[in-house]
């Protein structure tokens, strides 16, 4: 490795596990606020993602003009940082016996269901929306959960946060993982699969609306569906208040089989896509507006 | 359908993945499913390949068991004959 990239990947190393330690401790009042003011400094330092927040703003006709589009955007960048907050604060004050008062689920019948039926394998979709690390782990707790998730490019980062991120029944796979069979095994074992179907994909994807445009999206959790005919569920856990947050999950996501692969991933994955942009809709603030989703 | 019919039909939906890029004639009914060449989405593809064509049903504890290219081979065999 470049001795410099190395220097660098230590340096943020340093910084992230102080910065964890230090937010791991610190009142909660502390940490939103200082949320709030790391979110301020991202949105006014980091020009190029709050372009792409207010562009995908405009563009997805949620905010009537730029000035409205700018205070939405500031929001989602205050809802990142707070999620990140949250999560840190969250990984030390919430567990088995108590996750329950922080954590609210909002179900379908069905989906509450599926979810307490033991030994019954279930697919997740969700996107980047209120506090996914929380909504992992409050899952986990009813059933065993694998996630897919985007490692650090910085690898001493990318081994602590694995090590942070990961529970007793909450596993963390990543998406550079390909070996063939984990996820197979993992509905088999009766875990839940969960995957972020809300970002570009730049291969085995299939195109979907979004927000009235098309958006390359990963054909992944369809082709799971498809293959294992696990149950389908969207699920987000948006915040209703410091540590408080509701999961919501609609399902199981009907999914006819034609014979024609491609057309029945991109239906399923439409049909993922319609809940995600429900629900980013009804709570815009909360969604992450900084991802070039649109390619 | 016969097991030599069922082997030349796997072949054929092998070839036709684009992600597999090993020499699908170099394969035997010993060869591990995980050397195949196959990640986590083309699997899938050629499984839904494989009950589309067959026009058989496979469970999730079916395809857990899977290792070797033999126990899908049987698989069908089984389903067909059912």
């Amino acid at each position: 490795m470049n001795p410099l990239l190395k220097l660098w990947h230590l340096a943020e190393f340093a910084a992230a596990q102080t910065l964890i330690l230090l937010l791991g401790v610190a009142p909660l009042p502390l940490v939103l606020g200082f949320a709030g003011f790391a979110a301020r400094v991202a949105f006014f330092v980091w020009r190029s993602r709050r372009r792409v927040a207010i562009e995908n703003l405009l563009h997805a006709g949620l905010c009537a003009d730029k000035t409205a589009a700018r205070r939405m955007a500031l929001a989602a960048f205050r809802n990142f940082t707070l999620m990140v907050a949250e999560s840190i604060v969250a990984r030390r004050r919430i567990h088995k016996g108590n996750w329950r008062q922080f954590v609210e689920l909002k179900l379908s019948p069905e989906a509450d269901r599926l979810l307490r039926e033991p030994g019954r394998g279930l697919l997740v979709a969700s996107g980047h929306l209120g506090n996914w690390e929380v909504a992992a782990r409050a899952v986990s707790m009813i059933k065993p959960m694998c996630v897919v998730y985007r490692p650090f490019n910085n690898p001493w980062l990318e081994r602590a946060a694995h090590k942070a991120r990961s529970g007793e029944r909450l596993t963390l796979v990543s998406r550079l993982d390909h070996e063939p069979m984990r996820f197979i095994q993992a509905l088999g074992r009766g875990e839940v699969v969960a995957l972020m179907i809300d970002q570009h994909a730049a291969k085995a994807r299939v195109s979907v609306n979004f927000f009235g445009r098309p958006a390359w999206t990963t054909k992944s959790v369809a082709m799971l569906h498809l293959t294992t005919r696990a149950p389908l569920l969207v699920a987000c856990a948006i915040r209703t208040g410091p540590l408080r947050y509701e999961v919501h999950a609609a399902g199981p996501i009907p999914a006819p089989r034609t014979g024609d692969r491609e057309q029945d991933a991109q239906a399923i994955t439409q049909a993922m896509t319609n809940e995600i942009e429900a629900i980013a809709r009804r709570f815009p603030e909360q969604y992450m507006w900084g991802h070039r989703r649109w390619k | 359908m016969k097991r030599p019919e069922i082997i030349s039909t796997l072949k054929e939906l092998l070839r036709a993945q684009k992600q597999v890029k090993v020499d699908v004639d170099a394969f035997s009914e010993e060869t591990m499913l995980s050397r195949v060449g196959f990640d986590s989405i083309s699997i899938l593809d050629f499984m839904y390949d494989v009950e589309s064509r067959f026009n058989v049903r496979t469970e999730i504890a079916d395809l857990v068991r899977m290792e070797r290219i033999k126990d899908l081979i049987d698989h069908l065999e089984r389903q067909l004959a059912g």
